[in-house]
C-alpha cells in the first residue's frame, strides 16, 4: 500500500477535526496559591505544546520509520512530562480543587493508555510497508488523547462556578496564550 | 493577474446563525491589512446544513480591498482552512501568505499552515486579533493540540 493509502486511513480515521476540532488589585501583591496553580498548569501545557510543535515540524521533513519512531518517543516523553506535572500540582485551592484533581488524574490515566497504544502501534512498524496497518491505531490513540482533553477542560470549565480559576489564569502571564 | 500577497481569513461561527463577532472582527482585521494588490480567501463551512457558510457569511459583510476575493465553503476545521489556503496559494503562485485568525488560535493555525507550506518557499505571516472569544472555545483550542503532530504530517502531504 502507498504513503497515499496510509494517510487517507488516518484521515478517515481522525476526522480532521478532533473533538469538539474548534481582577485583581491595583498593587502589586505576590500571587495566590490559586493563580500559582493556575501558572502551573499554564506552564505545563505550554511546553507539552511546544514539543507537539516542533514533533510536527519534524514528521513534516521526512518518513521514515527511524522518524516515526522519534516523534512518537518525543510525544511520548513530553506527555509523561505533562502528566507528572499535572500530577504534581494537585488540584487548586479553590471549592471544586477535588474535583478538579480528579479530572487531572482521570487526564493522566486515560493519557497513559493512549500512549501505551501508540506506543504498541509504533513498535510493530519496522518498515514502511507497515505503516497502513498501523495507521488505524496510531490515528485512534491522537484521537483518544484528544478525547481526554475535551473531558478534563469541560470538567475544568463547569467546575469553576465561582470564576476563581478563571480570574487566576487572568493573573498568570504563563496562561496568557490560551487562559481557560 | 499574480497578486502579491493572499490574505487568508478563518471563520468562525457557534451554529447561531449570522457572522459571529469573532468572524466578523477577523473581517475587519483583514480588511485593514489588505490592498488592491492582494487577493483574499475567505475560508469557512456552513456548521448549520443548509445555511451561509463562514465563507459566504464574510464576503457579504466584506467591505476591504483586494483584487480578487476567494471562498472556500468545504473548510470544517483549522485542517480544512490551513489545507484550502495552502493549496489557493501554491495555485495562484504567491510568495507571502498572510494568515488572519484570532490570537487564541493564531498559534495553532500557523503551525499547521508553516508545516503545508515547508519547502515551498511561501512565506507565512500572522495578522491575529486580540478578542478572547469564548472560555469555551479557548478550551476546545486547547484540546485540540494532541492532533497537531499528526495533522502537520498528513497536511503537508495532502495539498
Amino acid at each position: 500500500m502507498k504513503l497515499s493509502s496510509v494517510l487517507a486511513i488516518l484521515v478517515a480515521a481522525l476526522s480532521l477535526g478532533g473533538t469538539g476540532c474548534g481582577g485583581g488589585g491595583s498593587e502589586p501583591s505576590e500571587a495566590s496559591a490559586t493563580e500559582e496553580w493556575a501558572a502551573g498548569f499554564c506552564t505545563a501545557l505550554t511546553t507539552w505544546t511546544d514539543t507537539l510543535e516542533q514533533v510536527g515540524d519534524e514528521l513534516t521533513s521526512s518518513t521514515s520509520v527511524e522518524g516515526v519512531e522519534e516523534a512518537a518517543a518525543d510525544v511520548k516523553s513530553a506527555t509523561e512530562t505533562l502528566v507528572d506535572d499535572l500530577r504534581g500540582l494537585g488540584g487548586p485551592d479553590t471549592e471544586s480543587g477535588e474535583d478538579i484533581q480528579q479530572a487531572l488524574d482521570d487526564l493522566g490515566t486515560a493519557l497513559d493508555e493512549d500512549l501505551a497504544e501508540l506506543e504498541d502501534a509504533v513498535e510493530d512498524v519496522t518498515s514502511l510497508t507497515d505503516l497502513p496497518g498501523a495507521a488505524s491505531a496510531i490515528a485512534s490513540a491522537f484521537q483518544s488523547m484528544n478525547e481526554a482533553f475535551s473531558s478534563m477542560l469541560e470538567t475544568l470549565e463547569n467546575a469553576d462556578l465561582r470564576g476563581e480559576l478563571e480570574d487566576a489564569f487572568a493573573q498568570s502571564d504563563s496562561c496568557a496564550e490560551f487562559s481557560p | 493577474m499574480t497578486e502579491r500577497r493572499l490574505i487568508a481569513v478563518l471563520g468562525y461561527s457557534n451554529g447561531a446563525g449570522g457572522l459571529h463577532p469573532v468572524c466578523a472582527e477577523r473581517l475587519e482585521n483583514a480588511a485593514r491589512v489588505a490592498t488592491p494588490a492582494d487577493a483574499v480567501l475567505l475560508s469557512g463551512w456552513a456548521r448549520r446544513g443548509n445555511g451561509p457558510s463562514e465563507a459566504e457569511l464574510m464576503a457579504t459583510a466584506w467591505q476591504g480591498a483586494a483584487g480578487r476575493v476567494l471562498l472556500d465553503r468545504t473548510a470544517r476545521s483549522t485542517y480544512g482552512n490551513v489545507r484550502g489556503v495552502a493549496a489557493a496559494a501554491l495555485e495562484l503562485g504567491i510568495r507571502d501568505v498572510v494568515l488572519v485568525t484570532s490570537g487564541w488560535h493564531a498559534r495553532r493555525a500557523s503551525a499547521l499552515l508553516r508545516a503545508a507550506l515547508r519547502g515551498t518557499g511561501l512565506r507565512v505571516r500572522v495578522a491575529s486579533t486580540a478578542e478572547r472569544g469564548t472560555r469555551r472555545a479557548r478550551l476546545r483550542e486547547l484540546a485540540c493540540w494532541p492532533l497537531v503532530p499528526l495533522q502537520a504530517a498528513l497536511v503537508v502531504r495532502r495539498i
